[in-house]
Protein backbone atom coordinates (compact mmCIF):
# COMPACT_ATOMS: atom_id res chain seq x y z
CA UNK A 1 0.00 0.00 0.00
CA UNK A 2 2.93 2.12 0.54
CA UNK A 3 2.47 2.84 -3.52
CA UNK A 4 -0.16 5.15 -3.16
CA UNK A 5 1.30 7.37 -0.07
CA UNK A 6 2.56 10.66 -1.50
CA UNK A 7 5.47 10.56 0.77
CA UNK A 8 8.59 9.91 -0.52
CA UNK A 9 11.51 8.81 2.23
CA UNK A 10 14.81 10.39 1.99
CA UNK A 11 17.64 12.23 4.09
CA UNK A 12 17.24 15.71 1.75
CA UNK A 13 17.63 19.15 3.21
CA UNK A 14 14.46 19.45 2.31
CA UNK A 15 12.98 16.41 3.82
CA UNK A 16 15.14 17.84 7.04
CA UNK A 17 13.19 20.96 7.04
CA UNK A 18 10.91 22.15 9.36
CA UNK A 19 7.13 21.59 8.25
CA UNK A 20 5.90 24.69 9.79
CA UNK A 21 8.65 26.24 7.84
CA UNK A 22 7.55 24.72 4.46
CA UNK A 23 4.22 24.85 4.73
CA UNK A 24 4.76 28.73 5.20
CA UNK A 25 6.76 29.10 2.45
CA UNK A 26 4.71 27.09 0.28
CA UNK A 27 1.14 29.04 0.84
CA UNK A 28 3.98 32.10 0.17
CA UNK A 29 5.29 30.63 -3.13
CA UNK A 30 1.62 29.48 -4.22
CA UNK A 31 0.54 33.02 -3.28
CA UNK A 32 3.10 34.66 -4.79
CA UNK A 33 2.89 32.74 -8.07
CA UNK A 34 -0.89 33.60 -8.29
CA UNK A 35 -0.45 37.08 -7.90
CA UNK A 36 2.38 37.57 -11.20
CA UNK A 37 0.08 39.79 -13.59
CA UNK A 38 -0.23 38.18 -17.04
CA UNK A 39 1.55 40.74 -19.17
CA UNK A 40 4.35 39.68 -16.50
CA UNK A 41 4.54 35.96 -17.32
CA UNK A 42 7.92 36.00 -17.66
CA UNK A 43 8.49 36.35 -13.56
CA UNK A 44 6.96 32.58 -13.12
CA UNK A 45 9.93 31.28 -14.89
CA UNK A 46 12.35 32.58 -12.59
CA UNK A 47 9.45 31.14 -10.24
CA UNK A 48 9.71 27.95 -11.88
CA UNK A 49 13.72 28.13 -11.48
CA UNK A 50 13.34 28.13 -7.68
CA UNK A 51 10.99 25.24 -8.23
CA UNK A 52 12.84 23.11 -10.32
CA UNK A 53 16.25 23.78 -7.56
CA UNK A 54 14.19 22.68 -4.89
CA UNK A 55 13.26 19.67 -6.61
CA UNK A 56 17.40 19.10 -7.38
CA UNK A 57 17.81 20.22 -3.70
CA UNK A 58 15.00 17.32 -2.63
CA UNK A 59 16.96 14.52 -4.33
CA UNK A 60 13.42 13.20 -5.22
CA UNK A 61 13.52 10.21 -8.22
CA UNK A 62 12.76 12.68 -11.39
CA UNK A 63 10.41 9.75 -12.76
CA UNK A 64 8.23 9.27 -9.84
CA UNK A 65 7.95 13.60 -9.86
CA UNK A 66 7.31 13.37 -13.50
CA UNK A 67 4.47 10.99 -13.07
CA UNK A 68 2.77 13.03 -10.47
CA UNK A 69 2.98 16.00 -12.11
CA UNK A 70 0.96 14.31 -15.10
CA UNK A 71 -2.80 15.49 -14.15
CA UNK A 72 -1.41 19.10 -14.55
CA UNK A 73 -1.46 18.25 -18.29
CA UNK A 74 -5.08 18.13 -18.22
CA UNK A 75 -5.14 21.63 -16.63
CA UNK A 76 -3.08 22.83 -18.82
CA UNK A 77 -5.40 21.32 -21.88
CA UNK A 78 -7.99 22.58 -20.13
CA UNK A 79 -6.92 26.47 -20.49
CA UNK A 80 -5.93 25.63 -23.71
CA UNK A 81 -9.21 24.79 -24.77
CA UNK A 82 -10.99 28.18 -22.66
CA UNK A 83 -8.55 29.90 -24.83
CA UNK A 84 -10.47 28.81 -28.07
CA UNK A 85 -13.19 30.63 -26.90
CA UNK A 86 -11.72 33.63 -24.97
CA UNK A 87 -8.34 34.59 -24.07
CA UNK A 88 -5.38 35.26 -25.62
CA UNK A 89 -1.88 33.12 -25.85
CA UNK A 90 -0.58 35.51 -23.26
CA UNK A 91 -3.38 34.68 -20.68
CA UNK A 92 -2.63 30.46 -21.56
CA UNK A 93 0.74 30.90 -21.00
CA UNK A 94 -0.06 32.56 -17.10
CA UNK A 95 -2.98 30.21 -16.41
CA UNK A 96 -1.08 26.78 -17.34
CA UNK A 97 1.98 28.41 -15.86
CA UNK A 98 0.54 29.09 -12.72
CA UNK A 99 -1.37 25.66 -12.47
CA UNK A 100 2.14 23.96 -13.38
CA UNK A 101 3.85 25.76 -10.63
CA UNK A 102 1.34 25.55 -8.10
CA UNK A 103 0.88 21.49 -8.43
CA UNK A 104 5.00 21.35 -8.71
CA UNK A 105 4.90 22.95 -5.50
CA UNK A 106 2.29 20.58 -3.86
CA UNK A 107 3.97 17.90 -5.09
CA UNK A 108 6.93 18.74 -3.68
CA UNK A 109 5.64 19.19 -0.68
CA UNK A 110 3.73 16.24 -0.08
CA UNK A 111 6.96 14.29 -1.47
CA UNK A 112 9.45 15.64 1.45
CA UNK A 113 6.80 15.67 4.74
CA UNK A 114 5.22 13.06 6.35
CA UNK A 115 1.65 13.44 6.35
CA UNK A 116 1.55 13.02 10.11
CA UNK A 117 4.27 16.26 10.44
CA UNK A 118 2.39 18.43 8.04
CA UNK A 119 -0.83 17.86 10.20
CA UNK A 120 1.01 18.87 13.30
CA UNK A 121 2.59 21.99 11.61
CA UNK A 122 -1.10 23.14 10.67
CA UNK A 123 -2.38 22.39 14.31
CA UNK A 124 0.69 24.40 15.28
CA UNK A 125 -1.27 27.14 12.96
CA UNK A 126 -4.34 26.75 14.44
CA UNK A 127 -6.15 25.26 12.02
CA UNK A 128 -9.47 23.48 13.65
CA UNK A 129 -8.51 20.34 15.75
CA UNK A 130 -11.82 18.49 13.88
CA UNK A 131 -10.43 19.36 10.32
CA UNK A 132 -6.60 17.88 11.45
CA UNK A 133 -8.29 14.60 13.90
CA UNK A 134 -10.23 14.08 11.21
CA UNK A 135 -7.28 13.78 8.10
CA UNK A 136 -5.31 12.09 9.85
CA UNK A 137 -7.93 9.23 11.35
CA UNK A 138 -8.81 9.83 7.30
CA UNK A 139 -5.39 9.14 6.03
CA UNK A 140 -4.30 6.58 8.11
CA UNK A 141 -7.84 4.77 7.48
CA UNK A 142 -7.68 4.82 3.39
CA UNK A 143 -4.49 3.05 3.51
CA UNK A 144 -6.44 0.23 5.16
CA UNK A 145 -9.84 0.08 3.13
CA UNK A 146 -7.07 -0.05 0.02
CA UNK A 147 -5.51 -2.69 1.30
CA UNK A 148 -8.51 -4.55 1.86
CA UNK A 149 -10.37 -3.66 -1.45
CA UNK A 150 -7.18 -4.76 -3.08
CA UNK A 151 -7.49 -8.15 -1.38
CA UNK A 152 -11.04 -8.12 -2.66
CA UNK A 153 -10.13 -7.56 -6.03
CA UNK A 154 -7.69 -10.32 -6.22
CA UNK A 155 -9.78 -12.77 -4.72
CA UNK A 156 -12.39 -11.75 -6.54
CA UNK A 157 -9.99 -12.46 -9.98
CA UNK A 158 -9.06 -15.78 -8.76
CA UNK A 159 -13.01 -16.70 -8.89
CA UNK A 160 -14.40 -14.85 -11.69
CA UNK A 161 -11.32 -14.96 -14.32
CA UNK A 162 -13.50 -14.21 -16.93
CA UNK A 163 -16.26 -12.40 -17.26
CA UNK A 164 -18.48 -9.82 -19.44
CA UNK A 165 -18.01 -5.89 -18.81
CA UNK A 166 -22.25 -5.82 -17.56
CA UNK A 167 -21.16 -8.91 -14.73
CA UNK A 168 -18.07 -7.34 -14.10
CA UNK A 169 -19.49 -3.90 -12.90
CA UNK A 170 -22.50 -6.09 -11.13
CA UNK A 171 -20.03 -7.73 -9.28
CA UNK A 172 -17.60 -4.44 -8.70
CA UNK A 173 -20.54 -3.03 -6.95
CA UNK A 174 -21.22 -5.21 -4.87
CA UNK A 175 -17.74 -5.63 -3.64
CA UNK A 176 -18.18 -2.09 -3.04
CA UNK A 177 -20.84 -2.70 -0.94
CA UNK A 178 -19.28 -5.42 1.29
CA UNK A 179 -16.48 -2.75 1.22
CA UNK A 180 -18.46 -0.37 2.90
CA UNK A 181 -19.46 -2.89 5.55
CA UNK A 182 -16.73 -4.18 6.80
CA UNK A 183 -16.15 -0.29 7.03
CA UNK A 184 -18.38 0.28 9.41
CA UNK A 185 -17.60 -2.99 11.34
CA UNK A 186 -14.17 -1.69 11.42
CA UNK A 187 -15.49 1.68 12.68
CA UNK A 188 -16.68 0.59 15.78
CA UNK A 189 -13.73 -1.52 15.97
CA UNK A 190 -11.64 2.08 15.97
CA UNK A 191 -13.96 3.40 18.56
CA UNK A 192 -13.58 0.71 21.07
CA UNK A 193 -9.84 0.90 20.54
CA UNK A 194 -10.16 5.05 21.06
CA UNK A 195 -12.07 4.23 24.24
CA UNK A 196 -9.88 1.69 25.72
CA UNK A 197 -6.87 4.19 24.96
CA UNK A 198 -8.62 7.15 27.41
CA UNK A 199 -10.55 8.81 24.23
CA UNK A 200 -12.51 11.78 24.97
CA UNK A 201 -13.24 13.77 21.70
CA UNK A 202 -10.17 15.45 21.85
CA UNK A 203 -7.15 13.83 19.39
CA UNK A 204 -4.22 14.93 21.76
CA UNK A 205 -0.84 14.94 19.78
CA UNK A 206 2.70 15.90 20.83
CA UNK A 207 4.02 19.31 19.88
CA UNK A 208 6.88 19.93 16.90
CA UNK A 209 10.50 20.62 18.14
CA UNK A 210 11.24 24.10 17.71
CA UNK A 211 12.92 25.41 14.34
CA UNK A 212 16.80 25.16 14.06
CA UNK A 213 18.37 28.31 13.01
CA UNK A 214 19.22 26.42 9.10
CA UNK A 215 15.33 26.18 9.23
CA UNK A 216 14.42 29.70 9.84
CA UNK A 217 17.36 31.14 7.47
CA UNK A 218 16.27 28.66 4.68
CA UNK A 219 12.36 30.08 4.91
CA UNK A 220 13.87 33.67 5.41
CA UNK A 221 15.90 33.12 2.03
CA UNK A 222 13.08 31.92 0.39
CA UNK A 223 10.41 34.39 1.65
CA UNK A 224 12.64 37.00 0.33
CA UNK A 225 13.07 35.60 -2.86
CA UNK A 226 9.73 35.18 -3.69
CA UNK A 227 8.83 38.31 -2.13
CA UNK A 228 11.36 40.11 -4.66
CA UNK A 229 9.67 38.28 -7.66
CA UNK A 230 6.59 39.60 -6.68
CA UNK A 231 7.63 43.13 -6.95
CA UNK A 232 9.54 42.06 -10.24
CA UNK A 233 6.24 41.25 -11.46
CA UNK A 234 4.81 44.49 -10.43
CA UNK A 235 7.66 46.92 -11.54
CA UNK B 1 -5.19 -9.63 45.41
CA UNK B 2 -7.32 -9.87 42.43
CA UNK B 3 -6.19 -7.81 39.46
CA UNK B 4 -9.60 -9.27 37.93
CA UNK B 5 -12.46 -11.19 39.29
CA UNK B 6 -15.81 -11.88 37.43
CA UNK B 7 -18.88 -12.93 39.56
CA UNK B 8 -21.36 -14.46 37.39
CA UNK B 9 -20.85 -12.51 34.03
CA UNK B 10 -23.76 -13.05 31.67
CA UNK B 11 -24.05 -11.00 28.80
CA UNK B 12 -25.69 -11.11 24.80
CA UNK B 13 -26.31 -8.74 22.45
CA UNK B 14 -30.11 -7.16 22.11
CA UNK B 15 -31.78 -9.54 20.05
CA UNK B 16 -29.36 -11.78 20.25
CA UNK B 17 -28.62 -14.98 21.35
CA UNK B 18 -26.50 -15.14 25.06
CA UNK B 19 -22.39 -15.45 24.83
CA UNK B 20 -21.46 -15.28 28.35
CA UNK B 21 -23.85 -17.16 30.90
CA UNK B 22 -22.54 -16.99 34.37
CA UNK B 23 -19.25 -16.98 33.67
CA UNK B 24 -17.23 -16.16 37.27
CA UNK B 25 -13.10 -16.84 37.48
CA UNK B 26 -10.27 -14.25 39.23
CA UNK B 27 -6.52 -13.91 38.14
CA UNK B 28 -4.09 -12.81 40.95
CA UNK B 29 -2.21 -9.58 40.49
CA UNK B 30 0.88 -10.90 38.60
CA UNK B 31 -0.68 -14.09 37.53
CA UNK B 32 -0.49 -14.74 33.65
CA UNK B 33 -4.02 -16.68 32.37
CA UNK B 34 -4.58 -17.77 29.35
CA UNK B 35 -8.07 -17.42 27.61
CA UNK B 36 -8.55 -20.56 25.04
CA UNK B 37 -11.47 -22.06 23.92
CA UNK B 38 -12.97 -22.37 19.88
CA UNK B 39 -14.65 -19.35 17.47
CA UNK B 40 -17.26 -17.67 19.48
CA UNK B 41 -16.46 -19.27 22.67
CA UNK B 42 -16.57 -15.09 24.16
CA UNK B 43 -13.19 -14.72 24.44
CA UNK B 44 -13.21 -11.63 22.90
CA UNK B 45 -16.46 -10.42 24.43
CA UNK B 46 -15.54 -11.22 27.49
CA UNK B 47 -12.57 -8.84 27.07
CA UNK B 48 -14.85 -6.30 25.62
CA UNK B 49 -16.40 -6.61 29.52
CA UNK B 50 -13.57 -6.50 31.48
CA UNK B 51 -12.62 -3.18 30.19
CA UNK B 52 -15.98 -1.65 30.97
CA UNK B 53 -16.63 -1.09 27.10
CA UNK B 54 -19.58 -3.46 27.40
CA UNK B 55 -21.59 -3.74 30.53
CA UNK B 56 -22.93 -7.32 31.18
CA UNK B 57 -25.12 -9.04 34.07
CA UNK B 58 -22.92 -9.60 36.96
CA UNK B 59 -20.12 -8.07 38.43
CA UNK B 60 -16.19 -7.72 37.07
CA UNK B 61 -13.83 -6.12 39.42
CA UNK B 62 -10.82 -4.90 38.35
CA UNK B 63 -8.17 -4.30 41.46
CA UNK B 64 -10.89 -5.02 43.67
CA UNK B 65 -13.16 -2.17 41.96
CA UNK B 66 -16.51 -2.70 39.97
CA UNK B 67 -15.15 -1.30 36.47
CA UNK B 68 -18.69 0.59 36.68
CA UNK B 69 -17.81 2.79 39.21
CA UNK B 70 -14.45 3.32 38.50
CA UNK B 71 -14.14 6.72 36.23
CA UNK B 72 -12.90 5.67 32.48
CA UNK B 73 -9.59 6.89 32.82
CA UNK B 74 -8.77 5.67 35.89
CA UNK B 75 -10.04 2.17 34.60
CA UNK B 76 -8.10 2.76 30.92
CA UNK B 77 -4.92 3.12 33.49
CA UNK B 78 -5.93 -0.11 35.25
CA UNK B 79 -6.47 -2.44 32.80
CA UNK B 80 -4.96 -2.36 29.16
CA UNK B 81 -6.54 -3.99 25.97
CA UNK B 82 -4.12 -5.01 23.08
CA UNK B 83 -6.82 -5.69 19.93
CA UNK B 84 -6.50 -8.70 17.59
CA UNK B 85 -6.13 -6.57 14.77
CA UNK B 86 -3.18 -4.09 15.02
CA UNK B 87 -5.23 -1.70 11.73
CA UNK B 88 -7.98 -1.08 14.19
CA UNK B 89 -5.63 0.41 16.78
CA UNK B 90 -3.26 2.45 15.43
CA UNK B 91 -4.73 5.60 13.97
CA UNK B 92 -2.14 8.45 14.05
CA UNK B 93 -0.04 9.25 10.50
CA UNK B 94 3.27 8.14 12.32
CA UNK B 95 3.97 5.74 15.12
CA UNK B 96 5.62 8.09 17.96
CA UNK B 97 2.37 10.25 18.00
CA UNK B 98 0.38 7.17 17.87
CA UNK B 99 1.78 5.85 21.23
CA UNK B 100 2.06 8.73 22.74
CA UNK B 101 -1.69 8.82 22.40
CA UNK B 102 -2.81 7.04 25.44
CA UNK B 103 -0.27 9.06 27.88
CA UNK B 104 -1.82 12.37 26.66
CA UNK B 105 -5.28 11.05 26.98
CA UNK B 106 -4.45 10.13 30.57
CA UNK B 107 -2.82 13.76 31.69
CA UNK B 108 0.82 13.56 31.03
CA UNK B 109 2.47 16.36 29.66
CA UNK B 110 3.96 16.55 26.36
CA UNK B 111 7.62 15.58 27.36
CA UNK B 112 6.24 12.79 29.21
CA UNK B 113 4.49 11.10 27.03
CA UNK B 114 7.02 11.72 24.11
CA UNK B 115 9.48 9.58 27.10
CA UNK B 116 6.56 7.32 27.76
CA UNK B 117 6.24 6.38 24.21
CA UNK B 118 9.73 6.61 23.93
CA UNK B 119 10.33 3.53 26.65
CA UNK B 120 7.68 1.52 25.39
CA UNK B 121 8.97 1.69 21.86
CA UNK B 122 12.14 0.37 23.29
CA UNK B 123 10.88 -2.17 25.70
CA UNK B 124 8.35 -3.31 22.53
CA UNK B 125 11.65 -3.44 20.46
CA UNK B 126 10.08 -1.04 17.81
CA UNK B 127 12.06 2.28 18.79
CA UNK B 128 13.29 2.47 15.74
CA UNK B 129 10.25 2.89 13.78
CA UNK B 130 9.36 5.92 15.76
CA UNK B 131 8.83 8.40 12.74
CA UNK B 132 7.22 6.29 10.10
CA UNK B 133 3.64 5.96 9.27
CA UNK B 134 1.90 2.50 10.57
CA UNK B 135 0.79 1.51 7.15
CA UNK B 136 4.51 0.83 6.31
CA UNK B 137 5.29 -1.03 9.00
CA UNK B 138 5.01 -5.13 8.25
CA UNK B 139 2.45 -7.20 10.75
CA UNK B 140 4.99 -8.30 13.17
CA UNK B 141 5.94 -4.46 13.57
CA UNK B 142 2.52 -2.90 13.43
CA UNK B 143 1.33 -5.53 16.22
CA UNK B 144 4.58 -4.84 18.59
CA UNK B 145 3.38 -0.81 17.78
CA UNK B 146 0.16 -1.87 19.10
CA UNK B 147 1.39 -3.30 22.21
CA UNK B 148 4.09 -0.43 23.28
CA UNK B 149 0.66 1.74 22.71
CA UNK B 150 -0.98 0.02 25.35
CA UNK B 151 2.56 -0.68 27.77
CA UNK B 152 3.24 3.38 27.18
CA UNK B 153 -0.08 3.60 29.44
CA UNK B 154 1.75 1.83 32.20
CA UNK B 155 -1.41 -0.35 32.97
CA UNK B 156 -1.45 -2.66 35.83
CA UNK B 157 -3.28 -5.62 34.20
CA UNK B 158 -2.26 -6.47 30.48
CA UNK B 159 -5.57 -7.87 28.32
CA UNK B 160 -4.62 -9.76 25.30
CA UNK B 161 -6.79 -10.59 22.13
CA UNK B 162 -5.05 -13.38 19.93
CA UNK B 163 -1.77 -11.60 20.43
CA UNK B 164 0.27 -13.96 17.48
CA UNK B 165 -2.00 -14.55 15.25
CA UNK B 166 -0.48 -13.37 11.76
CA UNK B 167 2.56 -13.44 12.49
CA UNK B 168 5.21 -15.78 10.88
CA UNK B 169 6.96 -18.66 13.03
CA UNK B 170 9.67 -16.13 13.75
CA UNK B 171 7.69 -13.70 14.45
CA UNK B 172 5.62 -15.73 16.74
CA UNK B 173 8.54 -16.29 18.76
CA UNK B 174 9.77 -13.01 19.23
CA UNK B 175 6.74 -11.82 20.46
CA UNK B 176 6.16 -14.57 22.87
CA UNK B 177 9.74 -13.45 24.43
CA UNK B 178 8.59 -10.15 24.67
CA UNK B 179 5.74 -10.66 26.36
CA UNK B 180 7.46 -12.91 29.10
CA UNK B 181 9.66 -10.24 29.52
CA UNK B 182 6.66 -8.02 31.15
CA UNK B 183 5.98 -8.32 34.51
CA UNK B 184 2.26 -7.09 34.60
CA UNK B 185 -0.15 -9.35 34.93
CA UNK B 186 -1.22 -10.65 31.85
CA UNK B 187 -4.61 -11.98 30.54
CA UNK B 188 -4.18 -13.78 27.10
CA UNK B 189 -7.14 -15.23 24.59
CA UNK B 190 -5.90 -17.23 21.81
CA UNK B 191 -5.78 -19.78 20.14
CA UNK B 192 -2.20 -20.26 19.81
CA UNK B 193 -1.78 -22.99 22.69
CA UNK B 194 2.29 -22.96 22.68
CA UNK B 195 2.16 -19.52 23.14
CA UNK B 196 -0.48 -20.08 26.64
CA UNK B 197 2.22 -23.44 26.97
CA UNK B 198 5.26 -20.83 27.04
CA UNK B 199 3.87 -18.11 29.19
CA UNK B 200 1.02 -18.51 30.75
CA UNK B 201 0.60 -20.46 34.10
CA UNK B 202 -3.19 -20.87 34.37
CA UNK B 203 -5.40 -21.99 31.68
CA UNK B 204 -9.19 -21.21 31.55
CA UNK B 205 -11.13 -22.79 28.92
CA UNK B 206 -14.41 -21.30 27.14
CA UNK B 207 -17.02 -23.12 25.28
CA UNK B 208 -20.59 -21.65 24.33
CA UNK B 209 -20.09 -19.00 26.64
CA UNK B 210 -19.50 -20.82 29.84
CA UNK B 211 -16.49 -21.60 31.86
CA UNK B 212 -16.15 -25.44 31.27
CA UNK B 213 -12.58 -25.63 32.87
CA UNK B 214 -9.28 -23.88 34.45
CA UNK B 215 -6.47 -24.86 36.11
CA UNK B 216 -2.44 -25.25 35.55
CA UNK B 217 -1.15 -25.31 32.07
CA UNK B 218 0.13 -28.84 32.54
CA UNK B 219 -3.00 -30.02 33.52
CA UNK B 220 -5.37 -28.36 31.32
CA UNK B 221 -2.98 -28.95 27.91
CA UNK B 222 -2.29 -32.27 28.61
CA UNK B 223 -5.99 -33.40 28.98
CA UNK B 224 -6.56 -34.37 25.25
CA UNK B 225 -10.28 -35.51 25.99
CA UNK B 226 -10.75 -32.07 26.91
CA UNK B 227 -9.35 -30.07 24.69
CA UNK B 228 -10.80 -32.11 21.67
CA UNK B 229 -14.39 -32.20 23.50
CA UNK B 230 -13.97 -28.79 23.10
CA UNK B 231 -12.49 -27.98 19.70
CA UNK B 232 -8.68 -27.24 20.61
CA UNK B 233 -6.01 -29.69 20.03
CA UNK B 234 -2.50 -29.58 22.11
CA UNK B 235 0.14 -27.71 21.69
CA UNK B 236 2.66 -28.67 18.49
CA UNK B 237 5.67 -28.47 21.58
CA UNK B 238 3.54 -31.69 23.68
CA UNK B 239 3.36 -33.37 20.77
CA UNK B 240 5.78 -36.38 20.10
CA UNK B 241 8.79 -35.78 17.76
CA UNK B 242 8.65 -37.02 14.35
CA UNK B 243 10.67 -39.97 14.36
CA UNK B 244 14.46 -39.46 12.55
CA UNK B 245 13.93 -40.72 8.49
Amino acid sequence: MTAVDVYIPGTSPLHRWDPRAKLMVGALYTASVLAIPVARSWVLFCFGALLVSAFGASRLPAGRVLMRLGPVAGLIGLAGLGMLFEGSPARFVSVSGKAALCAGCGVLMAATTQFGAMLAAMRSFRFPDILTAVSGLAHRHVFVALDEACRMMVAYRCRVPQASPLRRLRHTTRLALALCLRSAMRTERIERCLLVRGFDGVLRTLPLTAPTRADVVATAATAIVCGALLVVGYL
Amino acid sequence: MNAIELRGISFGYRGGPPILRDVSFSVAVGECAGLIGPNGAGKSTLILLMNGLLRGQGEVLALGQSVLGVAPRDLRKRVGVVFQDPDDQLFMPNVLEDVALGPLNLGSSPAEADHLARTALESAGILYAADRAPHRLSLGERKRVALAAILAMKPEVLVLDEPTAGLDPRGRHEFMELLQSFPATKIIASHDLDLVARVCGRVLVLDGGRLVAAGPVATILSDQPLLAAHGLAPPLSALPAAPAV
